[in-house]
């Protein structure tokens, strides 16, 4: 296993490639989870399928709020009492509400890179620039995951330069 | 290219420099502790409270900043939005002959809200106040985005490229 620089109060860029990426989620969570509050916005999993990973894996789901913005799109949005579902991932407007609320310690968003499939990246990389403001101002600590792509280096360069580190999971 | 010390060396006040992307804020700061004091600072990516911070644990001091991200009032600071007229009217309340450096971290940051004309008006001010006043102008930029058009035509106009390692 890793070991991952997570820390309060510092924002990550976390770069992996596409068989790692699932791995690298999970531990961030895992870690950011084991003593703290963790907001995450998912686009590559649902709701379900990602609290039947984590408690298969031993995280600890009390500490987990999640952004579900794939569900409601696919006509599977269920209930739960840690979940707020978004219809669609270009709704930032939403996504930034739903953070705002629910940021405690940690917000971990999964993934910049499907994230950018939905959105045009100079308005996510404003939406990103506003959250990681929000963040500062709360003294919030988070994780921004990616994928290793060297077709989109201008936009890694954009957000990277926001972070406080950047890291490789490899 | 050059060092950030043998271009002030060389009284060189219009340098543009190209930081690694990674760890950006990090140079930024290894930037300010090379400059004597007092100057300002443009941040146009963090919001005061944050830099304040950095700076305290940094031994940073005597340095003014222009907070273009949170209108949150902060010790040091002024507030304004990414609006350029907003922006050159704080650095003007703050500019005096005592001012020995003003530094905007981002080049690129503030395109995300402005439109490129905007960006070139402002370096154009900053370029006059330069040449105009007592106060080097240091342009921050990542090096992964320099290649950018905008960025070349500033880069034209500086006295000095500086590579910060």
């Amino acid at each position: 296993m890793m070991q991952l620089p997570i820390r309060e109060n510092t924002i990550l860029f976390l770069e992996t490639r596409p068989a790692k990426a699932n791995n690298a989620t999970l531990e961030i969570v895992k870690e950011m989870a084991s003593h703290a509050h963790v907001v995450v916005l998912s686009v590559n999993r649902p709701y379900e399928n990602l609290m039947q990973t984590y408690q298969e894996n031993g995280v600890n789901t009390e500490n987990v709020f999640v952004i579900d913005c794939i569900s409601a799109s696919q006509g599977a949005a269920a209930t739960g009492k840690n979940v707020v579902f978004i219809e669609d991932a270009n709704e930032l407007t939403e996504i930034a509400i739903a953070i705002d609320e629910h940021m405690e310690s940690f917000v971990c968003i999964d993934s910049i890179t499907t994230m950018l499939l939905y959105n045009k990246p100079d308005v996510f990389t404003r939406f990103l620039h506003s959250v990681l403001t929000k963040m500062r101002i709360n003294h919030i600590g988070g994780v921004f995951t990616s994928l290793v792509d060297e077709g989109s280096k201008e936009i890694r360069a954009e957000i990277a330069q926001l972070c406080d580190e950047v890291f490789t999971y490899e | 290219m050059t060092t950030l010390q043998e271009a002030l060396q060389k009284k060189h006040k219009i340098l543009m420099l190209e930081l690694p992307t990674e760890h950006y804020f990090h140079h930024n700061l290894a930037t300010l502790r090379e400059l004597t004091a007092p100057g300002i600072f443009i941040s146009t990516q963090r919001p005061a409270a944050n830099v304040t911070t950095h700076f305290k644990k940094e031994n940073i001091h005597d340095v003014h900043i222009i907070d273009t991200t949170a209108d949150q009032e902060h010790e040091s600071c002024s507030c304004v939005t990414t609006d350029v007229d907003a922006i050159v009217g704080a650095i003007n309340a703050q500019l005096n002959d005592e001012t020995k450096f003003i530094f905007i971290d981002s080049l690129s940051t503030i395109t995300l809200y402005k439109p490129l004309s905007e960006i070139l008006r402002l370096s154009e001010f900053l370029i006059t106040t330069a040449n105009t006043s007592n106060a080097t102008v240091l342009f921050g930029i990542a090096k992964d985005l320099k290649h950018k058009k905008f960025i070349e035509d500033i880069a034209l106009q500086v006295d000095s490229i500086v590579n910060v390692q």
